[in-house]
């Protein structure tokens, strides 16, 4: 800490606070994320572990440098470079910013080359979405927030947990519940980063997990047995039928996001339902997109937002309070692991209630049809957390009965929970 | 992850370690490194006996006794295979002044450097389960030290250690190379079963800080191949790898053997 003079604070994460910082010895502008240590019983958090433990491995001019770890007074301390803003901001501020095709381009290029370079280390960010990806002083864009990354691509990879992802870049593999998935569920989140950044907002955002696959069919058609062969075999697939819709055609993709034929294409390829043909980030880099005009615009030219990190003053509350009013009651739009599991496991105490009378679900768009079980099934799906009293408010009485096939569900489903998640819940 | 070796932070310290000892070994001859004022006690590990004619082990006998700690901590705790070899490889990357305090601490006494180089020794397997993302709680892994440890000192050690690696948490380990190098050099279900076990001692060794983790590996299954009758070095040479680190390797591992 002797070597740092401490600066305005730029934010607040999950895990601490983030201010900014001089160093003394190079007179380097760096930010600062200090670890909250406090009453942890299990030291430091695995978030901040991976964190650690994945940017010491990624140097590249598209992740995030971490240059230093120190522990000070039985907290530890880790030093980024300096950042000024973050993706999210660009794509909301559409009274200043005006986003060029080339703009777009620049900023897909530099998100895929940074998840080819961790795809390429056998490294699953599985936190991909706008704010995570950080604008540098002078138009760098990197990736940031390794805490939710994993190691894929071992024979002896075991299951994965689901509840990665804000739910609105979470891929249709995992909304199904596969626990064997791989660097692919980043390249659909990159596709809905992709469709966020031409219209300037969130493509899919569902309010759960059923609404959220609902909108991707609607919007995307649902998936024949051709697109997706191995669909109906992952675990909550069978429990749902979902009505069928067809692929949109390109021309109408063309005219929702005012884009070329190439851009579609390549937003398909980044969204297509089958994980094993979903396109890699190696191969992304190489579509035809990125070879056509108007070129990627140089990152020194691209725009930047009028207020930087540690400005926004009462406009920009902290982190996650920002997303979660934003997103509406119920809406996790928040990467972090427990407050996405969370949010997704309690949706609103009315649709409970609504869904087990039979009455009309608050997705009543949502053109879909499924067993009153599955829709327990979704509320009931994680353990309770803590003693978050969502659950206990409603009548037992209004609770439909489980089947005896959806209870075994139900139980080896907690039996399954990710150890990192009991211990995100201790702190 | 392993395919990445080259580009890891291991592959940097061992370049580093390498210049290091390029540049010792060019200089004149080096002081001797101070010895141990004692032999330090753990629970339940023998203490090495040290080269014959020497008296008590040097530096790396001190880490050995460690490394054994660990790996009786980590079968009572059930530790599988990976976050165990992890944390003895940051037992050997840990500079010495980490495991030994400085002596002239006022108040310091012999127990608070069994209890520090304990706490160390747990923390770097309490960190590497966390790391391979096996976490065990802090109490459980305490708990072993019977009393000699708290929980707060473990979590202490833990910042500690992490400090002292400088945060490269990532370890390559041999033990994934014998298995993809097992079939190309011909070795059968036995042979590398005994490389396997080779590889697997080799984390009571410093080689890992010696050689690129494929190296150690083809290093053991030369020794496994060479109880077949099987030598295995013109296949190194002829994909490139250097005959004389394999050799090396091979050395050190028939003296381990040998000491067993
Ligand atoms: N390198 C950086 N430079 C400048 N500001 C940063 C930097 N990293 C983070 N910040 C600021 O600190 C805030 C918190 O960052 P952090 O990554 O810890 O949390 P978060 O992304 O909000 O949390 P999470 O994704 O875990 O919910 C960010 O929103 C940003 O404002
Ligand atoms: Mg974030």
């Amino acid at each position: 800490m002797e070597h740092y003079e401490k600066g305005p604070t730029l934010g607040e994460g999950t895990f601490g606070r983030v201010f900014a910082a001089t160093d003394k010895r190079t007179g380097r502008r760096v930010a600062i994320k200090k670890i909250r240590m406090g009453k942890a019983k299990e030291g430091v958090n695995v978030t901040a572990i991976r964190e650690i433990k994945f940017l010491r491995e990624l140097q590249h001019e598209n992740v995030i440098e971490l240059i230093d770890v120190f522990p000070h007074k039985r907290n530890l301390y880790l030093v980024y470079e300096y950042m000024t803003s973050d993706l999210e901001a660009v794509i909301k501020d559409k009274a200043n910013l005006r986003l060029r095709v080339g703009d777009v381009k620049a900023y897909m290029r530099a998100i895929l080359q940074g998840l080819a370079a961790c795809h390429g280390h056998w490294i699953m960010h599985r936190d991909v979405k706008p704010n995570n990806i950080l604008l540098g002083p002078s138009g760098q864009v990197k990736l940031a927030d390794f805490g939710a990354g994993r190691v894929f691509g071992s024979p002896n990879d075991k299951k994965f947990t689901t509840q990665v992802f804000a739910r609105w870049y979470r891929a249709p593999e995992l909304l199904f519940d596969s626990q064997l998935y791989s660097s692919a569920v980043d390249m659909w989140a990159v596709g809905c980063v992709f469709a966020e950044l031409m219209l300037r907002r969130p493509w899919l955002p569902g309010n759960n997990d059923l609404e959220q696959l609902s909108l991707i069919f609607e919007a995307l058609g649902t998936p024949t047995e051709e697109q997706w062969p191995g669909m109906k075999s992952l675990p909550t697939a069978s429990q749902v039928v979902f009505k069928p819709i067809a692929s949109p055609t390109a021309a109408s993709l063309r005219q929702l996001f005012r884009c070329g034929a190439d851009a579609v294409d390549l937003l398909q390829q980044l969204l297509c339902f089958d994980p094993s043909r979903r396109m890699s980030a190696e191969q992304a880099l190489r579509h035809e997109y990125f070879g056509n005009e108007p070129a990627a615009t140089p990152w020194a030219d691209l725009p930047r937002p009028a207020v930087p990190f540690g400005e926004e003053g009462s406009s920009r509350p902290q982190g996650g309070a920002r997303e979660a009013a934003e997103a509406g009651a119920g809406a996790g739009n928040n990467g972090h692991l427990l407050q996405g599991v969370r949010r997704s496991s309690f949706p609103p105490e009315g649709d409970c209630a609504r869904d087990a009378t039979g009455v009309k679900a608050s997705a009543s768009e949502v053109r879909m049809s499924l067993p009153a079980e599955m829709k327990m099934g979704e509320n009931e799906r994680t353990p309770v957390l803590g003693g978050n009293g969502h659950r206990d408010s409603l009548e037992a009485g209004e609770r439909p009965q489980l089947g005896s096939a959806d209870k075994n569900y139900l139980r080896k489903r907690k039996l399954d929970m990710d150890r990192a998640f009991e211990l995100a819940s201790n702190d | 992850m392993a395919a990445n070796f080259w580009s890891s932070s291991q592959c940097d310290l061992l370049l580093e370690a390498r210049e290091r000892r390029a540049e010792e070994a060019s200089r004149a001859p080096k002081p001797k490194a101070r010895p141990r004022r004692r032999q330090i006690v753990l629970r339940g590990v023998e203490p090495e006996p040290g080269e014959p004619g020497s008296s008590g082990g040097g530096p790396g006998s001190v880490v050995t006794q460690l490394v054994d700690y660990a790996v009786l901590l980590s079968k009572e705790l059930k530790i599988r295979q990976r976050p165990v070899l992890t944390a003895c490889a940051y037992l050997w990357r840990l500079r010495p002044e980490t495991l030994d305090p400085p002596e002239n601490a006022v108040g310091w006494s012999e127990l608070d450097d069994e209890r520090h180089i304990t706490a160390v020794t747990m923390a770097c397997v309490y960190l590497a389960c966390k790391v391979e993302e096996q976490p065990v709680s802090a109490d459980k892994v305490a708990g072993f030290s019977q009393g000699l440890c708290s929980a707060t000192d473990l979590l202490d050690a833990e910042l500690c250690v992490l400090e002292d690696l400088s945060a490269s948490l990532v370890v390559h380990h041999p033990i994934d190379d014998v298995e993809r190098y097992a079939s190309l050099v011909h070795a059968d279900g036995e042979a590398s079963k005994v490389a396997m076990a080779c590889a697997e001692e080799t984390r009571r060794t410093d080689l890992l800080l010696r050689y690129p983790p494929h190296v150690i590996a083809l290093g053991c299954l030369r020794v496994a191949m060479a109880l077949e009758g099987a030598d295995t070095l013109p296949w190194c040479e002829q994909n490139g790898v250097c005959k004389e680190d394999v050799k090396g390797v091979c050395a050190e591992l028939v003296k381990r053997c040998r000491s067993l």
